[in-house]
């Protein structure tokens, strides 16, 4: 996928659209329910909304975990729906992904876990080394190298998380949840960093139930409720506000 | 594949293998038991055609000549260009007439002093031969009066020969499948321990060949390892069976011979090599659906 040319002629090309995308699951949920949205590059989107309201489906469906049942979704001017097994995994290497549950490897050590996305594309030894560290001290994580993530606090698990889906370098990064185990001064730790990446220019999409945070950030806010997209407000709050 | 690739994946493999000893042992036992059971069944379908074979050689086929035959050199050569002929030996009417003189314990046989006996040839047949069809050429050449064969004793021998073809397979088939379903069960078991790795590494983009990779090899290096244990138990528990079976070897002999342990480790080596690569590679398959 290219990273350049997303400027064609004065218009603006989105980074990710969505055109009435819906998603029903084969026992009849309608998970998304005709959503459209674009968000540009350099955003910083929460997708907010009760438990099952669709946030977590949305993200699936743009990094093709899932397949839209009808509509369109693309990243990068790419049909999503339409990717060969291997364009898949390419389209993954430019997007990063961090999870509430972070999704570490436990028996690898923090280097190890976030160089593994760097191998897996085929990245040299050398490239690894660099790369890895530089991430790692961007995380504030690298006096903690070589240490095992069952012997991290869950606040620097999730940083580790958030290295290893950086260490690409992805024009979009996609945050399900990711302060949903932390506590309160955690989340805020987790949340400057994130503004600090997107600062440089990561597109950020981020799911959230965090009301605090989303009310402080001043971001824009896309509401989601019964698979349907029911509020898109740029520096919005949780809620609507009076 | 680039070499440091190729090693990255041997190196995950065997990282995969020690970090995961527990299932490595028990996936590697559970080959080892099948393809034990797989090379059990091998030998025994071996020495069963060895004793086919073994009696087949005993087989022979006597084609007596008639009094005024002129020439028994000339029926000799057309009997042993006949197809399925092995060995052709002649018996004079004098051979005859000693050999059953011997058989009988008896001198002087014949009162008269008059030897009844025609000359004779006795037929050894190759093992695909066809007796009767031998039996039947046999009777149309000139200066052949009778053809003789133990008809019975040959079918026989026929029937236990297809017998323990077909049986045998069918059990070498069966036992191969229920190794393969029971190895695949068991590499399922290790890559559903680590199905959350499969899954990261689907997510940040990795192809599922190279997901593939580590794990066909892990398959592959406990399917040698299990088939290199299994060739070691069989052939000392081959090895110590025929010394102790020796003193009974006129009634029961058993294949000895180089051929067949060399037989037995490539089918082992091949098979554990099948299973192991196959077994993960339909394990796989429903942990890359990512």
């Amino acid at each position: 996928m290219s990273k350049k040319n997303l400027n064609i002629g004065e218009e603006v090309v989105p980074l990710l659209v969505a055109k009435e995308l819906t998603k029903i699951f084969n026992n009849g949920v309608v998970a998304l329910d005709q959503v459209s949205l674009s968000v540009q590059k350099g955003e910083f989107v929460f997708l907010v909304g009760p438990s099952g309201a669709g946030k977590s489906t949305f993200l699936n469906l743009v990094i093709r975990r899932e397949v839209p049942t009808s509509g369109l979704i693309k990243v990068n001017q790419q049909n999503i729906a339409l990717l060969k097994k291997k364009e898949i995994a390419h389209l993954r290497r430019s997007i990063g992904v961090i999870f509430q549950d972070y999704k570490l490897l436990p028996q690898k050590t923090v280097y190890e876990n976030v160089a593994f996305a760097l191998e897996v594309i085929g990245a040299s030894p050398k490239e690894i080394r660099e790369r890895v560290y530089n991430v790692l001290e961007l995380v504030g994580l690298l006096n903690k190298a070589h240490v095992l993530p069952s012997e991290l606090s869950g606040g620097e698990q999730q940083r580790v998380s958030l290295a290893r889906a950086l260490v690409n370098r992805p024009l979009l990064l996609l945050a399900d949840e990711p302060t949903g185990n932390l506590d309160p001064d955690t989340s805020w730790e987790i949340m400057e960093l994130l503004r600090e990446i997107n600062r440089r220019g990561t597109t950020i999409v981020m799911a959230t139930h965090n009301r605090e945070i989303v009310d402080k950030m001043r971001k824009r806010v896309i509401a989601l409720d019964h698979g349907k997209l029911v509020r898109d407000t740029p520096k919005g709050g949780y809620h609507l506000e009076a | 594949m680039k070499l440091r690739t190729f090693f990255f994946f041997l190196r995950e493999a065997l990282k995969g293998l020690v970090r995961n000893r527990l299932m490595t042992l028990t996936a590697m036992g559970i080959i080892t038991i099948g393809l034990f059971l797989f090379g059990m069944f091998f030998l025994i379908t071996a020495n069963f055609r060895y004793f086919t074979t073994l009696a087949w050689e005993e087989v022979e086929i006597r084609v007596f000549l008639e009094p005024a035959a002129r020439n028994p050199e000339a029926v000799g050569h057309k009997l042993a260009a006949l197809p399925g002929v092995a060995k052709v030996t002649f018996i004079s009417k004098a051979e005859g007439a000693a050999a059953l003189e011997r058989m009988l314990g008896q001198k002087n046989l014949f009162l008269s002093g008059e030897n009844p006996l025609p000359d004779a040839y006795t037929l050894k047949l190759t093992e695909t031969a066809d007796p009767k069809e031998v039996t039947r050429l046999a009777s149309d050449i000139p200066g052949v009066e009778e053809v003789v064969f133990g008809r019975d004793f040959v079918e026989f021998l026929q029937m236990i020969n297809h017998f323990t073809l077909v049986v045998g397979l069918i059990f070498l088939i069966l036992t191969a499948l229920a190794v393969l379903y029971i190895v695949a069960n068991t590499i399922q078991l290790t890559v559903y321990a680590r199905r959350k790795e499969i899954e990261i590494m689907k997510l940040v983009g990795a192809t599922d060949s190279f997901v593939r990779w580590p794990f066909l090899l892990e398959g592959v290096i406990l399917g040698l390892l299990g088939a290199g244990l299994a060739v070691f138990l069989l052939t000392e528990a081959y090895a110590f069976l025929v010394q102790r079976l020796g003193l009974y070897r006129r009634f029961l002999p058993l294949r000895a011979d180089q051929e067949l342990k060399v037989q037995l480790m490539i089918v082992l080596f091949v098979m554990g090599l099948f299973f192991g690569s196959f077994g993960s590679r339909i394990s796989l398959k429903r942990y890359l659906k990512v």
